[in-house]
């Protein structure tokens, strides 16, 4: 069985009830949707695109490590993820935004009929957090300059100011 | 010379006539319109002020909310980001940063720096190296850190990560930087050859200056009277492999009542939580690395909430793993969910192990790990060895045992893998798979996911 989405460009998709039902969003609106197509104003065709490129190739993956947030601590990423997200900054972070806005689950949490409440709090939104940490290895090892550089991000501290947070952050000097 | 003129009476700052020289009314009446005109600005003075403090709030408010507005609103991808997605990436880049990269964040833009500032689970941490040989003024600075972490997060609880380093590693270190900047061991007051006996480096490099203040700012993460460890929510500690000064010991013996993880490197492992005073019940999650022998688990029972458990064994090549295992007595685990388990034997071998609410296994055993009498884990994952004698027989195992498994999990393996394809064949023929099993998925190498349609096969 499948479904239709329509997208902020207009474009129709039809798109596996199973894997669908991996995007919380739309999961919660199949039920009251009927056959009508389900609109999805915040995200263009490109971006759902590549989400479900995600979600069709995870489709299969077991259930993510038990997480208890207690701390981020691991960035890496897997071969095919990072394929997958080597895309140009706008799209990487619309991926961010919509995999946050879609809530991702894993599909072995569908399928194992894993209430609701545990997948949200287990795993976190899988494409988002692909592309979370993706931008945080972007900043790793780089100084603040080259950060601005890379994400075009204007100084606006005065050279006053900069010069204080320096001093008030002397630890950071000899890391 | 007396002053013809009001004083002003600066303990109250009112106008008083006391010192005027001139008596009667018409002074008096004069004497009053000054005292109420001088009043009378000195109210208008700080009317203004206050005025112009509200003013630069004012400002100061529609700076911030004009960064976040020129933030949010630019073309720039990253400035698309709303501030919760902005952390998530932050404390991804902490996590496997140094917490101290905390100041590159700070100093990238205001609306960075105004964003960290203001969210004190971001600074909910204090992450200390403790290197052979650091000078005061270095560890001064990571006081410096020390205190910002802990008033930044306002009363958040802390996850506290300390790592000594080992002789083994200062002498590396050491080493490397002798060979890039000649003068540095003549101002250690070393010689070259002083590298290759650990003893000179290790006397003099282990002077009580340095002790001291490592304790300095061991004392400010534990807080007076030990205190401070009541902010503790986890602990990950790397012990070094030398013996700790008494001083530092004792930082540790103070009771943490909240952590629920402890992480412990090195060491004697379980035998190290004696030392603080951990309420073993509230442990969620315990990780602990073993390299000299296997302590007693039974005190695992103890640890009555932990819902995850990650267990890592060594041994030496020429010991018998049994050798290091001391008793058989029962363990019971009546929370645990997770169990994970590395290293080069089952930890549990020699014990009676009650896991009654047992979710989930992630096994990087060689040998695998056999799921128990009790154990009735839906998800096992099974991380394959490379030899491929090993691949075969661990399969073979993990095929006949488990009548509870729902998803079998295996990973550096591929869907057209020889060995899993005979193993799946004949267990179908003997009637000897898990009846529960419904789902097995292979994980190739590149992270790669794929259903074995084993009913099939």
């Amino acid at each position: 069985m499948s479904i239709t989405i329509v997208t902020s460009d207009n474009e129709q998709f039809c798109v596996e009830k199973l894997v669908a039902q991996r995007i919380a969003l739309i999961e919660d609106m199949v039920e009251n949707a009927g056959d009508r197509p389900i609109p999805l104003p915040n995200v263009t065709a490109s971006v759902l695109r590549k989400i479900l490129e995600y979600c069709e190739h995870h489709k299969n993956d077991p259930l993510p490590p038990y997480d208890d947030g207690s701390r981020s601590r691991t960035t890496h990423i897997s071969e095919w993820d990072q394929k997958f997200i080597t895309v140009d900054q706008e799209m990487l972070f619309e991926i961010i935004l919509a995999a946050n806005y879609l809530e991702m689950k894993p599909l072995l949490y569908v399928r194992l009929n894993v209430p609701r409440v545990q997948c949200l709090t287990a795993c976190n939104a899988v494409a988002g957090d692909i592309g979370c940490k993706t931008v945080a290895n972007m900043i790793k090892g780089k100084s603040p300059e080259e950060i601005r550089k890379l994400f075009n991000i204007v100084n606006n501290f005065t050279p006053e100011e900069e010069a204080q947070i320096r001093k008030e952050a002397e630890w950071a000097e000899d890391r | 010379m007396p002053s013809n003129h009001p004083q002003l009476d600066s303990s109250s700052s009112k106008l008083t006539a006391s010192s005027h020289p001139c008596s009667g009314l018409l002074h008096d009446t004069l004497g009053k319109k000054q005292h109420d005109a001088i009043n009378k600005q000195r109210d208008l003075a700080e009317t203004l002020e206050l005025w112009l403090l509200f003013a630069r709030a004012c400002l100061q408010e529609m700076e911030r909310k004009h960064n976040i507005r020129c933030f949010s609103t630019s073309r720039l991808p990253i400035k698309k980001c709303p501030q919760e997605l902005l952390l998530k990436i932050f404390r991804y880049y902490l996590g496997e940063s140094s917490h101290q990269a905390i100041a590159n964040l700070l100093l990238v833009c205001k609306h960075w720096y105004r964003l960290v500032m203001d969210s004190p689970e971001i600074w909910a941490c204090v992450e200390v190296d403790f290197r052979i040989g650091d000078d005061e003024a270095h560890l001064n600075a990571l006081c410096t850190y020390a205190v910002t972490c802990m008033r930044r997060s306002k009363g958040l609880l802390l996850d506290v990560i300390i790592r000594f380093e080992t002789l083994e590693d200062a002498m590396s270190r050491i080493e490397w930087l002798a060979y890039t900047d000649a003068g540095f061991l003549e101002e250690q007051g070393l010689a070259v050859r002083d590298i290759v006996d650990y003893e000179k480096p290790e006397n003099s490099l282990l002077d009580s200056n340095n002790i001291e203040s490592n304790s300095r700012l061991l004392s400010e993460i534990t807080g007076p009277q030990g205190l401070g460890l009541a902010r503790w929510r986890s602990f990950t500690v790397v012990m070094p492999d030398y013996s700790l000064n008494d001083s530092i010991h004792d930082l540790f013996r103070y009771p943490a009542p909240n952590i629920t993880h402890i992480d412990i490197t090195r060491g004697h492992g379980l035998q190290d939580l004696s030392g603080q005073q951990v309420k073993l019940e509230l442990v969620l999650h315990l990780e602990l690395y073993h390299q000299q022998d296997t302590p007693g688990l039974s005190i695992l029972s103890a640890c009555r909430a932990r819902r995850k458990l990650e267990i890592q064994t060594h041994c030496e090549d020429e010991q018998d793993p049994s050798e290091l295992l001391r008793s058989s007595q029962d363990i019971h685990l009546p929370t645990l969910r997770f169990l994970i388990l590395w290293g080069a034997f089952d930890p549990f071998s020699h014990y009676t192990v009650k896991f009654s609410t047992l979710e989930k296994v992630i096994a990087h055993l060689g040998d695998g790990w056999d799921v128990r009498a009790g154990a009735r884990p839906r998800i096992f994952h099974q991380y394959l060895p490379r030899s491929s004698h090993h691949r075969l027989s661990l399969l073979q195992r993990l095929f006949r045992r488990g009548n509870v498994i729902e998803a079998l999990i295996i990973s550096s393996c591929s869907p057209d893998d020889p060995d899993i394809i005979t193993v799946i064949r004949s267990a179908k023929m003997a009637n000897t798979s898990p009846p529960s099993l419904r789902y097995v998925t292979v994980i190739a190498k590149d992270g790669t996911a794929t259903p074995i349609d084993f009913l099939n096969v």
